[in-house]
């Protein structure tokens, strides 16, 4: 899942922040698009990658834990529509 | 081990038998009967600070994840995962809102409720192949904290931990509660010394007879001008339900004088006086002893003591610390030390910095004291694994004439609660060991069994595969 805005996104010039632990590693940039910015986040050992806007990273300030346990659930790809319902 | 019920006799006479410091059978039964059902010290609370937070500590070969959920509660989770058993947190330490196991990738909250099993409806079927939901990781059977210190106990009929400490908590304020908002941790340095787990603890309970012998280089050097034969032997010591300690006599003086001879500064002392009783201030201003080393049954101990840390300092120029310790049997002959600096929270960043230096300077694995100790503990170890030492009971009766009556009578007007004397003897060691002789002579209770993920059918039976 590499996000196509990477490769015409602008922002070699950003620092790059790593964050990790014994389970995770990420790093995260500040990107510009032509008439905006996301945050990309990415991991390098799984090679998935991220970029949010402004609204999905706010989305995120509301969410609760059991959200975010949704989104943790399945390492392997989005939120299952079962998981949903479950 | 030789006939069980004798080696017990001459345990609670003080007559120790010199094998019990290096005995597969005998460390087979404090497996079983002490440590898997006694009050065990994990971490302290300022270890684990923030939500996510988390540490990994054991009893014996059970590895625990010790952790602050994001609802601020500390957990002790045991660090295995539901499906295979694989070892959940690796790192001895870290921060993470979720665990995910590095085999099949289940994922758990820090509270330890499993959130995710990958393909759970293509390989269990959802729910009903697996019920995930209400699974969590299994919580240490029991667990308190006291100042802040966590205990936890692997018998789910443990005493309470209140209950069991007893008394004791009267001199462990000492160590942990300086003032209201109580102490803060560093470390632990974590080392293991070819030496039997309760030597150490025995010492730390009321060894004050080695002092001058084996930590004599320390008050050559200059680094400690208390353990000379003469001040140690007028220290009292003192046994109080499941702990004791020893103690220094200080020279006259009121509470506050008293604190300023062993370093503490004004606004330090002015904090104990508020948060320590009435009768814990006259242990120090009408008694005039001052707490140094003690041991909790089984296996923590702690040590207060106030060197003198710049070298170029005037001699009265000391500066006090604190640190606690656990001895983490690996086997009948080797031992891993935890060893944590305790410090006051409110102190001054200047105090703590040189309180931190005495620390360094006397124990943890640079310590001065500490390669003292271990060097004896390490040689009676080994020696204590031939066949000679079969036939050898210790003589550990110091402080009991003949007839068992103490040399001394106990201190009338001690302001401590248990019993005290002044004076050399090994009364400490003799209730250690005594607790230790009644631990291992209590039977045994059954188990019980957790199944994980299993539907409990209506019936009330479980559900066996077709
Ligand atoms: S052992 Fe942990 S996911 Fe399989
Ligand atoms: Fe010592």
């Amino acid at each position: 899942m590499k996000d196509v805005r990477l490769e015409h996104a602008n922002g070699a010039e950003e620092p790059v922040i790593e964050l990790g632990n014994e389970f995770a590693e990420v790093q995260i940039r500040k990107i510009h698009t032509r008439n905006g910015v996301r945050l990309l986040i990415s991991s390098p050992k799984s090679g998935h990658s991220i970029a949010l806007c402004p609204l999905e990273l706010e989305a995120l300030t509301w969410q609760n834990q059991d959200s975010l346990s949704l989104l943790i659930n399945n390492p392997y790809g989005p939120i299952e529509q079962v998981q949903l319902n479950e | 081990m030789n006939d069980l019920s004798q080696m017990l006799a001459d345990v609670r006479r003080g007559m120790i038998p010199a094998y019990v410091y290096n005995d597969e059978e005998v460390f087979k039964l404090e497996k079983e009967h002490i440590f898997e059902r006694s009050w065990i010290f994990l971490a302290h609370e300022s270890e684990i600070p923030e939500p996510g937070d988390y540490v990994v500590r054991r009893i014996l070969e059970d590895n625990f994840i010790v952790a602050r959920d994001e609802e601020g509660q500390v957990r002790v989770m045991f660090n295995m995962c539901l499906h295979r058993g694989m070892q959940i947190c690796r790192a001895e330490l870290g921060n993470a809102s979720h665990f995910r196991c590095s085999y099949h990738g289940w994922s758990y909250r820090n509270d330890g409720k499993l959130v995710g099993l990958p393909f759970h409806n293509e390989a269990y079927g959802g729910e009903d192949g697996f019920s995930k939901s209400g699974q969590s990781l299994l919580p240490a059977p029991a667990v308190e904290t006291f100042n802040g210190l966590i205990f936890a106990n692997l018998d789910p009929n443990a005493q309470p931990f209140r209950e069991f400490l007893g008394d004791f908590a009267f001199y462990l304020d000492f160590y942990t509660r300086q003032s209201g908002d109580g102490v803060e941790v560093r470390g632990p340095q974590r080392w293991r010394v070819k030496s039997n787990w309760k030597i150490g603890a025995e010492n730390a309970a009321g060894d004050s007879y080695h002092t001058p012998q084996t930590h004599r280089s320390v008050v050559e050097i200059g680094l400690f001008r208390e353990p000379t034969g003469a001040k140690r032997k007028e220290g009292a010591l003192y046994w109080c339900d499941k702990g004791g300690g020893t103690t220094y006599k200080l020279p006259p003086g009121t509470f506050r004088e008293r604190l300023r001879y062993v370093g503490y500064t004004d606004e330090m002392i002015d904090r104990m006086e508020s948060s320590w009783s009435l009768e814990q201030k006259r242990l120090i201003s009408d008694d005039g002893f001052m707490i140094s080393a003690a041991t909790l049954f089984p296996s923590f101990s702690l040590v207060h003591n106030w060197p003198k840390v710049d070298a170029n300092a005037d001699d009265d120029e000391v500066v006090p610390f604190i640190t606690m310790r656990v001895w983490q049997p690996i086997s009948a002959t080797e031992t891993e030390i935890l060893s944590w600096f305790i410090v006051d929270k409110n102190a001054t960043e200047e105090f703590k910095e040189a309180s931190y230096k005495g620390y360094l300077m006397c124990f943890g694995s640079t310590g001065m004291f500490e390669q003292d100790d271990v060097e004896n503990w390490v040689s009676i170890t080994s020696i204590a694994g031939g066949s000679m030492a079969r036939r050898l009971l210790l003589n550990s009766r110091m402080g009991l004439t003949s007839a068992d009556k103490p040399l001394n009578t106990p201190l009338a007007d001690f302001h401590g609660p248990g019993l005290a004397y002044v004076g050399y003897g090994e009364f400490n060691q003799r209730a250690l060991l005594k607790e230790w002789a009644d631990c291992i002579e209590r039977p045994l209770d059954q188990k019980e069994q957790l199944a994980m993920g299993e539907k409990i059918l209506a019936s009330g039976t479980k559900g066996r595969e077709k």
